[in-house]
Formats: C-alpha cells, structure tokens, sequence
C-alpha cells in the first residue's frame, strides 16, 4: 500500500506566516502594554519618561548695547543655538529695566529643558567670537615658569581674519597622527577669500597660528608642506559635547559683547500624567469606540476590524520601538498622538478615495513643522512623520491578516 | 489681547518668522495643490477659508478661554493649532478625495460631495466625541482643559467647514 502524501506548500507558507505576524504582533502587545516590563528580569521594557530629566533656568545676560538691532540679534542668534540644540521651551526676554551704567541692556533667558545643563550654559552664556591669530615674535611657548602661554590670546597678534570669513566651520573625526580618531573643526572660507587664506598660511608656514574663542586660543602649528585643510583638533569626545560646538561655530555671530550676569534656577514646568492609567483607559475608550461604532452601523464589519486592528499595531509597535530602544519621550504628548493616529487610521480605512491626499498633505505639514517648528511642537511633527508611515504599514498588513484568516 | 502681545514680545524676530512662515507655507500650499488636483474654484476657496476660519477659531477660543475662564495660557496650548490643522487636513482631505475619484462620472453632481462630505464629518465627530471624551475622564487640572478646549474647538472647526461647503459648493 502506498502512502500519498498531500503536501501544499502555498497553504503551508499562508500558515507559516500567518503565525509569524500573530507572534509579531501578540510580542509587540505585550512589551507595549504598561507594566509588562515586570514579565521579564532579563531585558528592561521600561517607557523611559522625559518628566524627571526636566530642569528649569533663568539666566541674565548683560549686553553692552542698547541698539535695538543688536539686542535682536543677540536673541535671535541665542534662540537660533537653543532651537538647534533641541531645547524644549526657551524663552529670550528684554527687560525692561536697564542695568546701572544705563549704556547696557538685559537679557532674561528662561529654559525649560531635559537637555545637558552645562552644554546649554554654554550656548547661552559664550559670545563664541571667533579670531585668527598669530604667535607674538616675542613670545616663547616652551618658557617653564609661563607653561600657559600658548593658550592665552594676549601672547597672539589678530590678523584680520574671523568668523565672517569663512562659510561654513565643519566638524568631523579625522585620524591624527597616532592612528586614532579625533574631532576636528574645518574652516572653510568663502569661495572669493580662499586665495587670501592659503596666502595668509604660506607665510605663516612652520609658525603658530591660533584660533582665538573669547580670550582663549587654541594653536595651530602650521605645516611646512602645502595644505589646503584649516583643521583645528577639538578636545570634545561625546557626540552632545561635539553637536553643541558645531551649534556654537554655525549659528551666527554675535558681534556685541555680553556677559553672563546671574543664573538662577526655577521649578521646571512639567506636565505630568499617569501614562499606565491613560494606557488602560485608552485600552477601553478604543474598544467602546469601535464597538458604539459596529452598533451604529455606520461602516462595514470588515472596515472596523480592519481600523481596529491598524490602531492597536500602530500604537504598539511605535510604543514597543520607544522602549526596546530607549527613546525618551514626554508622556503627555502620547495621548494627543494616540488620538490623531486612531482619527487617522479610522478616516483612511472609511474613505479609501482620499489616502493618497491625506497622507501626503500630513506628511508635508509634519515635515514644513519639523523644519520651522521648535519644542514640543516639532517634537509631535517628528513623531508623527513616523507613524503615519507605520499606520500606512499598518493598515496594509491588517489587511492582508484579516484576509488570511477569512482563508483559514 | 494682553496675553498675544506677552507671546509677542517675547519671540525673537526668528520665532516670530518661522511661526507665521509655517501658516503661510501651508495657507498658500494647500489650497493652491487643492485647485491642481480638482480645477475646482469653490474647492480652492472652501479649503483656503476653512484654514482660516480654524486659525480664527482657534485664537477666539483661546481668548475666550483666558478672558472669560480666566484659564492660564501656558506653552501646551501651542499644540492646539497644530492638532486643529491635522484634524482639518483629514476632513478637507475626505472631501477632495471623493471629488476627485467621482467628479468624472457622469452622473456626479455636487449634493453627491455634500451628502459624503455630511457623512464623513459625521463619522469624524463621533470619533472626536468619543476619543477625547474617553481621554478626559483620566486627566485632571490644565492637561484636562487642553483636553477638552482641543476636542470642542475641532468639532467646531469640522462642522464649519460643513457649513462653507455648503454655502461655497453650488450645483
């Protein structure tokens, strides 16, 4: 008697990946869910919650001017680093008063923040003018009894040349000439400048030049072969350290003199709610939503399942990504993404004659916010920019599943 | 008006730039891809003036929210503007999207966009009711009133933006 063997390899597949998206999506629920980080001891599903990195600063800043021009220049520029800088909420305000000399104005600058303390104090509080200078003839670097000579922007002669020379300063790591990497500034001049620069180089051939940042040099022993690389080694190593540099060197110069007059710390603003309560309760509200809907009748059963479905991964999948990967996020902006993706993903299932609009008119306005926007603003854009591309996602697998369970 | 000459003072120049580049961009964009996408006059002004009349709503209700309420204005209810435009894009966005799929038919006439549009910012108010109102039982103090002033002023917005088509959209 012979056995015949009916294997249908199409149907095995459909099974196979039926139950690999189920395992996806069951695993995705589950690290997603509040409290589900109790499960395991061996990985960390905490929601890393931005509320108790908040740290909230008033800084005074005294600017000797009291040309309005420059006054907005100054908080234009200082706003410009901050915005770069991801700070959460910034505030530059003039005060009214004038400080005692009357010849000065004051500056407020109020932060609110989870952003390194001393990286955003320097941003606010350094002018950053930046100089190129040259070793005084008179001056010896290797004299013992002044071993700081070198750093000092007394023992260097101006030559001229700033900031407003170059176009860009980029930062980069380069290989120094002990085989290992280290962050340096390039300074590129502008097209109709780069003659002069080379020029200005080849006479200072094996000497020591400098690049003077408020009062403080940092030398630059110019090689004796040709060169067309300006590139100063920095002494930062963390990639925040190294972005708040690059900030400094690129957001405009700040040409009037300003010092920092006072600093002092206030309560942060934050906004707190209890992200395992709202989780369940937004558990529910889904739920009850969906089900007023069916009685309602107002769609078909398949597009609630569909729209039901798409919402959960959504939400899951972008919560599960948050805490394998640790991005902090504030909890009170989840809630507003969690209702604008469920309207979204609704109105895409219901009016498939629209997606196309839809989708791209988000995107777009997600994308102008990101780019113009700062704070909490640009932070929701930048969410969302990525969740409408996952409800897309979403939304195609719900209904390729819902599908493949019919067939089953 | 005290509190947007507060705001106003205390934006840089740069602030203030970005902030009106960023409703212009879009005032302009929107309606200007909308009269690309259908050549359709009473669409172009139906979208223009729904951008506005959200942008109106928005800064009345926030006033009414400081004056008669005595609601502090803190810096979340910068989020309002930005959540009421993204509910409006998808409900002037159902409406180009039907017009566009069924304009072409012969036997399309605009009571057909009417009636689905009636139908879609039908079906957007129930989620709104139902989402918002869900989320608030969960919250208290200035997150609540966010809450609350977000979802009323969206369902205003959407159901104006019934009434403009209504008036803008003839046979």
């Amino acid at each position: 008697m012979k056995l015949k063997f009916n294997f249908d390899i199409k149907r095995f597949v459909g099974y196979l990946s039926l139950i690999i998206a189920t395992s996806f999506g069951i695993t995705a629920i589950l690290i997603a869910l509040p409290l589900t980080e109790k499960i395991s001891e061996r990985t960390s599903f905490d929601l890393i919650t931005k509320e108790n990195q908040y740290w909230s600063r008033e800084y005074v800043l005294e600017l000797q001017t009291t040309d309005t021009k420059d006054i907005e220049k100054v908080r234009n520029i200082i706003y410009k680093r901050l915005k770069k800088f991801k700070v959460e909420q910034i505030e530059i305000a003039k005060l009214k008063e004038l400080s005692d000399t009357g010849n000065t104005t004051l500056l407020k600058v109020t932060i609110n923040t989870t952003r390194d303390p001393n990286l955003v104090k320097e941003l606010i509080a350094n002018q950053f003018q930046v100089r190129i200078v040259t070793k005084k003839e008179d001056i010896d670097f290797f004299d013992e009894e002044n071993q700081f000579a070198h750093l000092f922007a007394e023992n260097y002669d101006p030559t001229g040349w700033d900031r407003s020379n170059f176009r860009n300063v980029h930062i980069t790591e380069l290989k120094t000439t002990n085989n290992t990497y280290s962050y340096f500034a390039i300074f590129k001049p502008w097209v109709s400048k780069q003659a002069d620069f080379n020029k200005l180089l080849d006479e200072h051939k094996g000497e020591y030049m400098g690049i003077d940042t408020d009062g403080f040099v940092t030398p630059y022993l110019v090689p004796l072969e040709e060169q067309s690389v300006f590139a100063i080694p920095l002494s930062y190593q963390y990639e925040e350290e190294v972005e708040a540099i690059d900030i400094l060197y690129n957001s405009g110069i700040i040409s009037t003199n300003y010092t920092l007059l006072s600093e002092t710390d206030l309560d942060p603003h934050i906004i707190k709610i209890n992200h395992i309560g709202i989780s369940g309760g937004f558990a529910i509200s889904l739920l009850l939503t969906y089900l007023l809907l069916v009685l309602l009748k107002h769609d078909t059963i398949d597009d609630v399942k569909r729209a039901f479905l798409a919402s959960i991964l959504t939400i899951s999948v972008y919560l599960a990504f948050l805490k394998l990967f640790n991005i902090p996020v504030d909890t009170f902006l989840l809630p507003i993404i969690a209702i604008l993706i469920f309207l979204l993903i609704k109105t895409l299932v219901v009016n498939l004659d629209s997606v196309f609009y839809i989708e791209i008119g988000l995107i777009l306005l997600f994308l102008i916010v990101k780019i113009l926007g700062y704070g909490y603003i640009e932070i929701l854009a930048n969410h969302l920019i990525w969740l409408v591309v996952l409800s897309k996602l979403t939304l195609i697998s719900s209904g390729w599943y819902l599908d493949k369970i019919k067939e089953v | 008006m005290e509190i947007f000459l507060n705001l106003w003072n205390n934006w840089t120049n740069l602030e203030k730039i970005s902030f009106f580049s960023i409703f212009l961009i879009i005032f302009l964009l929107i309606p200007t891809a909308i009269y690309m996408i259908t050549k359709n006059k009473s669409l172009v002004l139906f979208s223009a003036l729904s951008l506005l009349s959200s942008a109106l709503l928005t800064l009345i209700g926030i006033l009414i929210l400081s004056i008669i309420f005595n609601i502090e204005i803190t810096y979340i209810f910068l989020l309002t503007p930005f959540t009421i435009l993204f509910i409006n894009l998808l409900n002037i966005g159902t409406c180009i999207g039907y017009y566009t799929l069924h304009s072409k038919k012969k036997d399309f006439n605009l009571i057909d966009l009417k009636k689905e549009f009636l139908k879609d910012t039908t079906q957007l108010s129930i989620l709104i009711l139902l989402l918002f109102s869900s989320l608030s039982i969960s919250l208290t103090s200035l997150f609540l009133t966010f809450i609350l002033f977000t979802g009323i002023l969206s369902l205003g917005v959407i159901w104006f933006n019934y009434v403009l088509l209504h008036r803008l959209v003839k046979k």
